[in-house]
């Protein structure tokens, strides 16, 4: 967001804020199969040389009661803050990754589900729209992948995701309908179903990013006070040392002991 | 000066800050990130983290971990020339561009903004709530690449296309990915980070590319016309 030609700040600058600690998280108790699902969030993004092997044991579990950990991902997410996007996102790339399609009704649901109305002021500084999409356009994956596997019902959902107002939404369905086996033959039923304005998206190219325009001089893009820069590179990581000098004195940086909580 | 109070905190496995949160804590990455992108007591303290860095429900942990994110996830960053792709020089021009990072709690409309300078305001990059909050750990590089891009001179000169998520005619959008503004910035950093984003892991991915996908279908007034395969 840039607001330097519109927003001034006036005298109160300089000032600096205070943040208070928050309200304490209210705990639920989980069914076995909610637990499955806790389980799988936990190593989501784990790391470590047994990270793998964690992820698949977890993905697995759920996999072994596909249906019933569809239904509890609905419930856990039901059970979400509305701005909790992280958390939502999580659950239903989980019920993605189920590869099953008791999952459908599921994410179908999520992709159905009208998107409110934009809460924030500036949506370009931060969209309430853009994170609701988000969410959605990951469910929609969920069912390309299904539909990939040659689920009908699958494809049928993503017919019926063309009806919806998301450009997005609709982007990656008709991505998903163009990329199931014969989907060529789709093209015309597609073009049908969008309006003269949206057939663009059936011209959309999936692009690798080595293929797409680059940005070719980014020292040109710096500022004047960027160019002449002088600052210490990143240090180096464990098992990789002496190459440059990285060492940057904080006069005032924090120490790095204090405060654990991960 | 404002006061206000730590929502609550998203799932941190999923938001990515228990991967990255302990990687932070390391004394010569803060004294680093700390001088290199101008942080300063004063806007870190009071609750924002200065006491406890390591401490990855605090806003300043969570910034350095976009900082991590954003220096460490090519394979050979230490390789950030600018002939290389923006997942190896992103850090750099981030760096380069931004002097003086405040932690501030803001009016809940943004979650960064970029003081560039003009009408002798001062030069300056402020995150508020929403970035420490609301955004995952891919998400805050993100920001920090596209505000350093508002900090080297450019910025938004289009409105929203009709189709757009982020409201039809409202100023704010770049007019297509060849004008090289903050979006297209932002954009291509995830799309890297997807593409070829290491120590990291599958889902943070995914999720950067659903986010990168999301911006290139409404953020220029032209759309770009690929995906990301």
């Amino acid at each position: 967001m840039d607001q330097t030609l519109s927003r001034g700040t006036g005298p109160e600058v300089d000032a600096a804020d205070s943040l208070q600690p928050g309200r304490e998280t209210i705990r639920v108790v989980l069914s076995p199969i909610g637990q499955r699902v806790l389980n799988y969030l936990s190593v989501i993004n784990a790391s470590g040389d047994d990270a793998e092997e964690r992820y698949k044991e977890a993905v697995g579990a759920m996999r072994e009661f596909a249906a019933d950990a569809a239904a509890e991902i609905a419930r856990m997410e039901c059970g979400c803050r509305v701005r909790d996007y992280s958390g939502r996102w999580g659950l239903v790339y989980a019920a993605s990754e189920l590869h099953h399609p008791a999952a459908l009704p599921y994410l179908r649901s999520v992709v159905m589900t009208p998107i409110p109305p934009e809460e924030s002021a500036d949506p370009h500084g931060f969209s309430t729209v853009a994170e609701e999409t988000i969410v959605r356009t990951t469910a929609v994956d969920g069912v390309v992948q299904l539909a990939g596997q040659g689920h009908a019902e699958a494809i049928e959902a993503l017919f019926g995701f063309l009806r919806m107002p998301s450009i997005s939404i609709k982007r990656a369905a008709v991505q998903g309908l163009l990329n199931v086996r014969q989907g060529e033959s789709l093209r015309g039923k597609i073009e049908a179903m969008l309006c003269p304005e949206e057939r663009f998206l059936l011209d959309i190219r999936p692009l690798d990013v080595r293929r797409a325009t680059q940005i070719d001089d980014p020292e040109a893009d710096l500022s004047e006070s960027g160019r002449i820069a002088q600052k210490a590179t990143t240090p180096d990581l464990p098992g990789r040392t002496g190459c440059i000098d990285a060492r940057a004195t904080g006069d005032d940086s924090p120490a790095a002991g204090s405060g654990k909580e991960n | 000066m404002a006061t206000c109070s730590i929502p609550t905190i998203p799932n941190k496995d999923v938001s990515g800050d228990n991967l990255y949160g302990p990687r932070i804590c390391n004394q010569a990455f803060i004294d680093w990130a700390w001088s290199a992108h101008g942080f300063s007591k004063k806007y870190w303290d009071d609750g924002f983290g200065y006491d406890a860095p390591c401490n990855n429900s605090l806003p300043l942990s969570r910034t350095l971990s976009g900082i991590w994110l954003l220096n460490y996830s090519a394979d050979d960053y230490w390789n950030e020339q600018w002939s290389n792709n923006i997942l190896h020089w992103g850090r750099r021009y981030v760096r380069n561009q931004i002097d003086d990072l405040r932690a501030k709690c803001g009016d809940g409309s943004a979650i960064a903004t970029a003081f560039s300078g003009f009408l002798g305001i001062g030069r300056r990059v402020e995150l508020y709530l929403g970035f420490f909050y609301s955004s995952n750990v891919p998400a805050r590089a993100e920001t920090l690449v596209h505000e350093a891009r508002h900090m080297g001179g450019k910025s938004h000169n289009a409105r929203f296309p009709s189709w757009s998520a982020y409201g039809s005619g409202r100023s704010g959008a770049d007019s297509s990915w060849g004008y090289n503004g903050a979006w297209m910035y932002g954009a291509l950093y995830l799309w890297w980070f997807y593409a070829d984003g290491r120590r990291t892991t599958s889902a943070l991915r995914q999720s950067a590319r659903q986010r990168a996908n999301f911006v290139i279908d409404n953020a220029f007034a032209t759309h770009p016309g690929f995906t990301i395969a």
